[in-house]
Order: C-alpha cells, then structure tokens, then sequence
C-alpha cells in the first residue's frame, strides 16, 4: 500500500495581525505524511513550522488570524470543522507532544489523575480497567516503577521523564497520527538520545504516523523517513531522508547543511554561513524570501515566488535554479 | 613553557539548601563544584562540556569571581583571585584591575542587554567605569568595537529591542571585547541561536579569538561546537571533571565511561551512513542534592564495580595531557565486558 | 525582531503612543490638568481672598457675584475651594514624595542585599502595616496637633511600606537579570548598579504607585481634616470644607459648603485613577507592546 495520503496539508496560508496590518506567516503549505512513516519538519525561527501544525489541530487564536486553504485527515476537512467535531479527534486520532515538559503537565493533579482523564474522555474508560492501561502505557514508555509513579506529582520528575508522560498521554487512545512539536529541545543531549530512541521503538511497534518538528537537523535526519523544509512560510524542499542528506538541492537546505557539517576538528576553516538573517513577516522581499541570503539568486528569483516543482520522484523543490535546470 | 594564564586547582562550590538566615545551620548543600582543576594556556580555547547539573556555568562564574568560591584556588597570570589555602579572596575594588582583562559573554541575548539603555551606552559602559576614554572618545571607541563584530556604527543610537538574536549576541560581544580583556569566558553563547545564525557568531569568535589573542572557556553542552572551536576539552558531571585532555586526544578516543557515552549521544552528521550503534545511557542524571556516594557516575556506569560506589577516582594522567577519573579507564579501553553493578543507594 | 527602521524607536515614545490611544487615560490627564491650573491660577482669577469676611453677605447661595455662594463668615466659597485645592493637593504630592524617598531606597537595599537586611526592613514594614490607620493617625495627631506638615508626615510614615514591597520585589526580580550581571563583570559598584540598571528598569511600577498615591493622599488628607485631626482651620483644604457637613444644618441647608469640595476630591482621585491605570498598562510588563520591562 503505498503513499496513502490520509494526512494532507494544502496551500495553507495563515495570516496574523489586525485586519489593517495582516501578515502572513504561512503562505502555502504543502505537505502530505504517508501513513506509518514519520514526516520531518525542519526549519529555523519564523518559518513557520509550528503554526502549521496548531492550525491542524485547530489551536491557533481566533482573534486576529485569517486562516485559508485545506488540511484534509482521513477524507475530513480540519480548518473550520466545529470544535465538537474537531475535540473527537484532538486526543484521541490526533495527538500532540509539546516542547516544555515543564510546563505541559498539570502541577496540581497526579501522573495517574492525567493520564485517567485521557482515558475517560476518550475511551470511556473507568475505575480498575483505567489504572491497568495507565500502567501499560507508563510501561511502554520505559518510566521505571510505573505503579509509584502514577502518584506522583509532575515536580517530582525530570524533565525526561516528564517528556515521556507526555509521549505516553499522547499515545493513550492509539492515534493514527502524532504530532511532536520540538520534544527534545528542551532536554540534555543523552536524554534527548533516550528519547529519539523512544520514539523510534514505538513508531515501529504501533506503526503510528509521526509529524516530527525540530529546528535541529541531526535529530530530525535520525527519526524521520521524510523531511520537509520550511523557510519564511514555504516548503523549500521535501524529499525523504537519504536524498536530503546525500543530495540536497536547495540552496537553503544545502547551507543549513554545511553550517552543521563543517563543525569538526578537522576543519580548520571558517563555517560556511548563510549570510543575512530570515526576514520578519513584515519585511518579505518580492520574489523568493531566502533570495537575499542565496548565492545561486537569479534575476527571476528575485522577481516571482518560485514554485513548489517535482524535480525527481518524491523530491521537490521551491527554486528556480534548481527546478529550470533539471 | 610559560605560566599558563587561568589556573584552577580543587575548586569547590556549594550552596547552603533552605533559604533565610538559618540556612547555613543544618549543613545540607548542593555541592555545584566539588573539586575541578586545570588550567588553560594564553591564547588557548579551552572547552567545559557538560549536561544540566554539571557545573559548567558555577565553574565559569567562580573563576571571574562572580560567584566567590567554597574553597580551591583561582589564578590569573600568575596572580590569585581566590586562595582558600592562603586565606586570599580578592574583594571588589581589588578585582577592579583585573575586571578589565578577564570578561563574560552570556547565553541569552534578550537578557544580557539592559532594555533601556542604548547601545552605544551598553558598549560604552565599561570603557568609562575603567577611564580608557571619555565623553566622544569613548564613543567613538565603542563605535569602534561594535564594527568589529560585524554592525554598523548606527546601530549605537538604537535598543536592543530593535535587533535579532544574532545581533544582540553581537552586541554583547562588542561589550566584552571593549575592555580589551586577554580572557573571555563565553557561557552558551550560541544556544540561544538558530543554526545558521550561531555560524555566523561562531566564525566572529573565531575571528576575534586571531586577531586579539584571546583566550577562551567556551562553556557549552553543544559537543560539535566545542570540538571545532576548542583546542582542549573538560568533560564535566555533576561537578567533577571526568575527563580532559586536547580535542583531538578526547574525540578520538574518549576514555570515560560518560564522555563516551555523551559523544555516543550526539546525532551523526549523516544519519544514512553507517555510524557505529549508540551507546545506551541508563537511568537519569541524579539530582545534585542527592548525590552518588564514590564515583559520582557509577549508578548509570555500564562497567562499575563496587569499588566505583565505595571510593571517589582522582583525575589521572593517561597519555601525555589526556587525563581520566575512572578505575576501569585501562579496563574499558582494552573493551573489557560490561558490567552492571547495582549499588545500594 | 530586527526593523530597519530611520527613526530611533525608543521605549519612552513606543509608551507614550500607547498611553494617549486609551481615552480613558486622556480624559484622566486633562481633567487633572485642569484642576491642577485651578487650583494655581484660580485664587488669582476670582477677585476675592480667602480669607476676607463680608459679613454682610454670609450664607448666601450661589449668585452671580460669589459663584458658589459664600461660607458662615462671609468667605467666597470658589476662592476657598481653589486655595483649599493648593493644600490638599500639596498634601497628596509631598506626602508621596515622602513615602518614595524612604520606601524606594529601603526596598532597593532590602531586595539587593537580602538575608538580614531584608528580614529586618520586611518585618518593619510588616509591623506598620497591620494598623489599621486611622487608629494611628489619632493617636499621633492627638500628640502633635493637626497641621499641614504633620498630616504629610502622617500619611507618609503610614504609607511609605507599600512602595518598599514593590521596589523590593522588583529588584529582586531585576537583580538575577543577566544585564546586572554583565555590569558587575565590568566592575561596577554595587550603587552602581542600583542606580545605573536596576531602578530604572524598576520605573514602571514606581510611576504607577506614585500616581495612585497621590490620589489616595488626596483622600486621606480629606478625612483626617473633616475629623479636625489635618489641616487646621481656618487654613482651606478640602477636607476642612468637608467638614462643614458635620453641622446638621449646614448639611440640609447649604449645600454649596461642603458639595463642591467633596466633588471636588472625587474628579481628582477619580481622574488620577484612570490616568494611573492608563500608566500601568503601558508600563506593565505583561502588554503586547515592544517594551517589556
């Protein structure tokens, strides 16, 4: 069964700001995630790959934000489904693993009142049934001691440990998709190590569908199967793993690429940098956003916003260097 | 061989636990530094690599004096700052002079910039409190410095709130390097940044560190970073060094359990290549309140034995400057089995 | 975020922007404005003295001549009511700058020093805070008699604890801030650093206690000289005039007496109100505005 789009992602375009002074954060998102695998977004600040998401689960503020396009899970339309509707599948089909463990959890309620509350709303689940699959799932997690730990209070955990409750509320009801925005940035190096590692084991035992946002590529190149890159609200480039890493087209993944790689003791020269910063939504050049910053920029580039163009089977890319020269 | 210009021997920290006068009275502390030495050479980077808890940053603060230290002895171009042995503690009017040479650089750009002064009055600061210049000089000089980090003169007129975190980082560099100082020390300063920002900031430091001679601890818990910028490592958990020794000799051939295991955990530059398996790490780090008795790793150390719970390792000299706090280093490198000894704590 | 903006755009205009978009912050600042240059100008402007007696024309209600009547001694109620706007206004101004002076050196050295210091100035404050006021005020009016100096003492020394537990919290918000830090690694003093970094960053909430204290001055003022423990006749305040009400007769009869100088206390502490809150959104941390203090 291949590229079963049931997760798909089209032209959306986000705008915050009051009506006169609108900008757009998102300005045409393309993505799909095939069932089973793990799609990677990458991406530095203000690309716009944590507002993507929140607009698929619906989180986004309702005041001063214009929201167009098509986020389609499973045969259903997303953007502008009724929050009844829309509160079936948060939780339950749809589950989300944030950045902050230290703040994600409830300080004044238990590990095991947080998890039971899952449980209930979703499943309907009560009493001693409700304790045992809240056992199961710490287990799964590899939280050691799971019956002393369902009561304990969130300040008693570390910041690894917290992160695992968190993956674990998140795979409470078997979602078929979840989403993971930054897990591991907040954490040390060995336990984001443990983490990665987590996430990998489960995505292979449940086969879940994982949407994986990180700004830092080395951790995004060992979970995912495919990644997209995003850049000032655009899909840059999306191609599966082996490809970004071996043969990266865009000029932009290929510098985030290098500024990584030249960190070495053998290298005694300068990094390569991407010179300039990402502009602010309210600074967009014309043309291309990352013109500015490119050194392949043509005369078009700096005129029309390239398209998104299929350059090889499962690889695209948004530039025209690139694209006009296949 | 010269002095080398920052020398460290057994610094220790601690800090009372329980606020309010009577703190110090029931004799529980968080031992943030318990016994770190080395010493680092003039025109030397010196890399302090560690997770939450290690120390790094106490480390770092100890040395400027910022923080005083518990115990231990600090020395600066042959001159102590702090020597518990001799009773010596430099107050602020004695620390004065040496302010001037030995400066800091901060992790997080949006705090380290007071929000109401301007820049050039944030650059300014220090080359006034220290009479190098004065009045349109003295402007004109931090005008100066903020070009060699890469800004425009203009930019002196301008808050902080207008600039990215590239810039602001910039900023705080151009504070540092007003005075002049011969010794940096640069706490995280690329975390807050994104990747390709953090190159940018990472090629001015390597820049500056040429053209002035600067000498660096570089505070980080990036691994990658620290390999390209410094020349030597420390290792640091939970307050004690576990391992130092020159970049190359550590990141080749990591002897301590931990160091090994921390390098294991950084993602590969190609995650599709072959790269060798990840070296498991168990359980969490211990809170700093609760310490391991002995060898402060033993309890997540896949090769401890029960020496390791019983007796704390000394840093030992391994091969030339690379040095080791581990029993088993000899063991673990010949790739003696593991074990997993489970104490009794 | 970076703008490449011409103009330099400070905090202080940022603020001030935002200050005169809340109508009522405006309307706050001009209605005090106004009676502020009343109470200067308008003794001046009326063409009577406070003090002169016509006791021809005592009691009367307002006439075109005496344009809120004239009091039990003959005196031109409007003169007095500006004159007596000069004390109680004086009143509520000293008396803050008294409770500032002591409460903002207090706070900064408790939250930049701690430990004893702390302990000591907190459990004074601690202590002048549980009395309640008017309790006090009694009891040290009875020992040194109504007068203007004594009332701002009054209201000062009974004041002064609020602002210390603001400015302390603040500096010991501001003094883990990593800037303090960078300034003590370039060496500056201790005071240095009070005055150079802390206090002003600590500004907001100072500015916005000041001006509530002002209003709630203007009112104490008001109720200790109605109770005869403030201002002493036959100097006009407010609060005197007020007390012209405690006379039953005076009360249902004459209104013009005590009216105005009761609305009068009211439009000011209500217009320094809407101008204090109007402050405190711009100075407060938690707005949306490019300044976070």
């Amino acid at each position: 069964m291949e590229n079963e789009k049931f997760f798909e992602i089209k032209d959306l375009v986000v705008k915050f700001g009051p009506p006169k002074r609108r900008n757009a954060v998102l300005k045409g998102i393309n993505l799909s995630v095939p069932k089973g695998k793990v799609l990677g977004l990458v991406g530095e600040s203000g690309c716009g790959k944590s507002v993507t998401m929140l607009s698929a689960m619906g989180l986004l503020p309702k005041r001063n934000c214009e929201i167009s396009g098509s986020i389609r899970f499973d045969g259903q339309e997303l953007l502008n489904m009724p929050v009844k509707e829309l509160q079936k599948i948060r939780g339950k089909r749809i589950a989300m693993v944030f950045q902050e463990p230290m703040t994600s959890l409830n300080p004044v309620f238990t590990i095991g009142q947080q998890l039971a509350e899952v449980l209930e709303q979703h499943e309907g689940l009560k009493g001693e049934a409700n304790k045992k699959k809240v056992l199961e799932l710490l287990n799964m997690v590899a939280i050691p001691d799971p019956a002393s730990v369902y009561d304990y209070y969130p300040f008693k955990l570390s910041g690894g440990m917290r992160q695992r409750v968190m993956i674990a509320m998140a795979l409470a009801c078997d979602p078929e998709l979840v989403i993971a925005d930054e897990p591991t940035t907040a954490l040390d190096v060995t336990t984001q190590a443990q983490i990665i590692d987590l996430f990998q084991d489960l995505q292979h035992k449940l086969n879940t569908s994982i949407v994986f946002i990180s700004h830092d590529l080395g951790v995004i190149g060992e979970i995912s199967d495919e990644i997209a890159v995003l850049y000032a609200g655009y899909v840059m480039e999306h191609c599966d793993v082996t490809t970004l890493f071996k043969n990266p087209c865009h000029p932009y993944t290929f510098g985030l690429m290098a500024s990584r790689q030249g960190r070495s003791m053998y290298n005694k020269e300068r990094l390569y940098n991407i010179p300039g910063m990402v502009p602010s939504a309210e600074n967009m050049p014309k043309g291309c956003p990352f013109a500015p910053r490119c050194p392949k920029a043509g005369e078009r580039c700096r005129q029309e916003v390239p398209e998104l163009r299929e350059i090889a089977p499962g690889h695209t890319v948004r530039c025209w260097e690139v694209s006009e020269h296949v | 061989m010269s002095e080398p210009l920052i020398e460290v021997r057994n610094l220790k920290k601690h800090f009372p636990l329980g606020k309010g006068p009577f703190a110090k009275k029931n004799g529980r502390v968080v031992k943030a530094v318990d016994g770190v030495s080395f010493s680092i050479n003039s025109g030397e980077s010196f890399g302090l690599v560690g997770e939450s808890g290690s120390g790094k940053s106490t480390t770092g603060r100890c040395i400027l004096n910022l923080l005083k230290p518990t115990s231990g002895q600090v020395y600066y171009d042959g001159k102590p700052l702090f020597d518990s042995e001799k009773g010596i503690a430099l107050n602020k009017s004695q620390m004065l002079p040496f302010r001037r040479e030995m400066q800091l650089i901060f992790q997080d750009p949006n705090a380290s910039l007071d929000p109401r002064m301007t820049v050039g009055a944030i650059v300014e600061e220090g080359i006034r409190k220290h009479k190098i210049a004065q009045g349109a000089e003295a402007s004109k000089l931090a005008g100066d410095f903020l070009e060699l980090c890469g800004l425009e003169r203009s930019t002196a007129k301008r808050y902080p709130s207008e600039f990215s975190g590239g810039q602001k980082q910039r900023i705080g560099i151009a504070r540092a390097l007003a005075l002049s100082p011969r010794f940096i020390v640069a706490d995280e300063p690329l975390s807050a940044l994104d990747v390709s920002i953090q190159s940018q900031v990472l090629n001015l430091m390597s820049e500056l560190k040429e053209k002035l001679h600067l000498t660096f601890l570089f505070i980080s818990h990036d691994l990658k970073t620290v390999e390209y910028f410094c020349d030597k490592i420390g290792v640091l958990y939970l307050g004690t060094l576990v391992e130092t020794g020159t970049t190359p000799e550590t990141m080749t051939r990591p002897l301590h359990p931990y160091t090994q295991a921390l390098f294991s955990a950084i993602p590969p530059d190609d995650p599709t290549a072959d790269n060798p398996p990840r070296i498991p790490m168990i359980g969490e780090i211990p809170s700093a309140t609760n310490m391991p008795s002995g060898c402060k790793f033993h309890t997540r150390c896949p090769y401890a034995v029960e020496r390791c719970a019983q007796e704390e390792p000394q840093l030992t000299c391994a091969e030339g400057s690379h040095c080791v706090a581990c029993h088993r280093w000899k063991e673990i490198a010949e790739g003696c089995a593991p074990t997993v000894y489970t104490s009794k704590e | 975020m970076s703008k490449e903006k011409e103009q330099v755009y400070s905090p202080f205009r940022a603020g001030v922007k935002k200050f005169f978009k809340n109508p009522f912050s405006v309307t706050g600042l001009v209605v005090l404005v106004v009676l502020v240059l009343f109470a200067v100008i308008g003794p001046m402007v009326t063409g009577y003295d406070q003090e002169t007696m016509d006791m021809m024309n005592m009691l009367k209600a307002p006439t075109a001549q005496h344009l809120l009547g004239t009091d039990d001694l003959g005196r031109d109620i409007l003169t007095r009511l500006a004159c007596g706007g000069r004390v109680s206004i004086s009143v509520g101004i000293f008396a803050t700058m008294f409770k500032l002076v002591i409460g903002v050196l207090l706070g900064s050295i408790a939250g930049l020093y701690g430990g004893v210091v702390d302990s000591v100035i907190m459990r004074i404050t601690d202590i002048i805070m549980c009395f309640p006021f008017f309790v006090i005020s009694l009891s040290i009016a009875a020992i040194t008699g109504p007068s203007f100096k004594n009332v701002i003492f009054i209201i000062g020394i009974l004041g002064w604890p609020s602002v210390c537990r603001i400015v302390r919290s603040k500096v010991l918000q501001l003094k883990n801030m990593e800037y303090v830090e960078a300034a003590q690694a370039l060496g500056l003093s201790q005071m240095g650093i009070i005055f150079r970094h802390i206090l002003p960053n600590a500004m907001g909430p100072i500015i916005v206690f000041t001006t509530l204290s002002v209003a709630n001055s203007v009112l104490l003022e008001a109720s200790l000289s109605f109770l005869g423990l403030g201002i002493a006749r036959p100097q006009s305040s407010w609060g005197t005039m007020l007390s012209a009400a405690q006379n039953t007769q005076i009360l249902r009869d004459n209104w013009w007496m005590w009216v105005p100088a009761g609305l009068m206390v009211l439009l000011t502490v209500l217009s320094i109100n809407f101008l204090g809150d109007g402050l405190a959104e711009v100075l407060d941390p938690k707005s949306k505005g490019k300044e976070g203090v």
